[in-house]
């Protein structure tokens, strides 16, 4: 008996002690530091931005994600300043755009937004920080690439020589425009360039818009070719509002949204125990990448 | 012996309890207990890593943690065959005796101590006594340390001398490898200046 009491003692420890660590690993407050009942919120970008966010769940750059933070940061009453923290080289231009409106409905709620430059925020990385209020970068932070790129493939060669033959049947001229069994009509390359200008066009305006008084236009069109530049650059053109680390970000979100330097700092979308485990890989992602085409637009 | 018993013995009467265990051989059941106890620490170091977390301002970047999750019990049980099988190797080559599944069995519930570390060092956290949670850990660390070399002398019918020259020769026989290779490095790096 006494045996059987000692051995249901230590389960029942062992049990509770694993219900209260399971419980500490789902809570909402994960990521949570700092005091108070108001605080920062932070939102992290992490990885190539796109609708889906990585299979092995390695990163955070999913859109949908993003804006799900987003969107928790505008509703929350006590999230009185956000700061983006940004580590992503860009991605697909629907996807930044996307995560950007969000954003600016963000910040037109009256909470300001500050950016926070890890290793890199380029292209699409920098259309998203465009729609805060601040932009912190460290100094070798990799920034800019102001642009818009699409890459196709043609295989055309490659199925000559292995005998496979593509049988297309299509209801319009160009339904197959992009087809990696064929070269490219220069009709075709002409739509696609529209396409290519027209984002690029986007994308200066954004940046027009963001970075309102702090370029010209003249310096904007001149360096928005696609290169990149490193945070001090940036600086030095007006690409960001000041140099420093996540912290000094933390700070300036403190200082926008009249915080105290006590005040908590909340990881709004980093990942619980259970999403961990069970979400990270999605099967339906898989399928819907397998089966879309390969030519979406890229920031990056 | 009950499982009741076994889990019990394991804890306050281990020699005994390994005894039985080296002759009945609960091959299964062994490596089961050996799975939870590895599953429920994972669990809870989690909930204390996030607790440490809580403390420092920082996100912590836990994205790989279903990798984690999946590959650190099958990893732990290579290593039980691995110490299991190269320790009947190693006794058997020195000393002539060797008892592999028995010794695999006795090692299974001798990592069973080990499930108290973590829930302790948690408990301790939540009680605010950080510095007693180190004290906790060790103090299981050489707990289920002692239980492992009994396991040698018990399953392999070795002395308690024997059971720890075995315990330590695979450890022994690294750190020699590690010098070696670190003076023939050494000697053949050219002298800068």
């Amino acid at each position: 008996m006494g045996k059987k009491l000692v051995v249901a003692l230590i389960v029942i420890f062992l049990l509770v002690m694993g219900a209260l660590s399971i419980k500490v690993s789902s809570a909402p407050q994960y990521g949570l530091a700092g005091k108070g009942l108001s605080g920062i919120g932070v939102i992290e970008v992490n990885g190539l931005i796109g609708a889906s966010g990585s299979y092995l769940g390695t990163d955070t750059s999913s859109a949908g994600q993003i804006m799900k933070a987003v969107r928790e940061a505008r509703e929350r009453e006590d999230i009185k300043a956000v700061v983006l923290r940004v580590n992503s080289p860009g991605g697909a231009a629907g996807a930044s755009q996307e995560i950007a409106i969000e954003l600016d409905k963000l910040r037109d709620s009256g909470k300001p937004v500050v950016t926070s430059m890890g290793d890199s925020c380029a292209s699409g990385g920098y259309w998203i920080a465009c729609s805060t209020d601040y932009i912190i970068a460290n100094g070798t932070s990799i920034t800019g690439s102001i642009g818009v790129i699409m890459e196709l493939t043609n295989l055309q060669e490659l199925f000559d020589k292995l005998g496979i033959r593509q049988e297309t049947i299509k209801s319009g001229v160009h339904k197959d425009m992009g087809s990696a069994g064929r070269e490219m009509t220069e009709q075709e390359r002409a739509i696609f360039q529209d396409m290519i200008d027209d984002s690029y066009q986007q994308f200066l305006d954004q940046v027009r818009q963001g970075r309102k008084g702090k370029i010209t236009e003249e310096k904007l069109l001149e360096i928005a070719d696609g290169r990149m530049f490193t945070g001090r650059q940036a600086m030095e053109l007006g690409i960001v509002d000041g140099l420093g680390n996540y912290y000094d970000a933390i700070e300036k979100a403190r200082d926008l949204g009249g915080l105290s330097s006590e005040s908590k700092v909340e990881v709004l979308n980093a990942n619980k125990f259970w999403e961990e485990i069970f979400l990270s890989y999605d099967a339906g992602n898989v399928l819907g990448e397998l089966i879309s085409p390969d030519s979406q637009l890229l920031f990056d | 012996m009950t499982p009741t018993e076994i889990i019990y013995g394991i804890f306050f009467q281990p020699v005994s309890t390994l005894r039985y265990l080296k002759k009945g051989k609960p091959l299964l059941g062994g490596l089961l207990l050996f799975f939870c106890v590895i599953l429920l620490n994972m669990i809870i170091n989690r909930g204390l890593g996030i607790l440490e977390s809580q403390k420092m301002a920082l996100a912590i970047n836990a994205d790989l943690f279903w990798i984690w999750v999946l590959l650190g019990p099958i990893f732990s049980l290579i290593i039980l065959f691995i110490m299991a099988g190269l320790s009947s190797l190693l006794s058997e080559v020195v000393y002539g005796k060797a008892n592999a599944v028995g010794l695999l069995v006795c090692l299974s519930f001798a990592s069973v101590p080990g499930v108290l570390g973590p829930p302790l060092q948690y408990a301790a956290v939540l009680l605010g006594l950080s510095g007693l949670a180190s004290f906790v850990a060790l103090g299981v660390f050489v707990w289920v340390m002692v239980l492992q070399v009994l396991s040698l002398r018990e399953a392999l019918a070795l002395q308690t001398g024997q059971a720890i020259f075995i315990y330590l020769l695979p450890l022994i026989t690294m750190s020699l490898i590690f010098m070696a290779v670190f003076f023939i490095l050494f000697s053949i790096l050219p002298f800068s200046g």
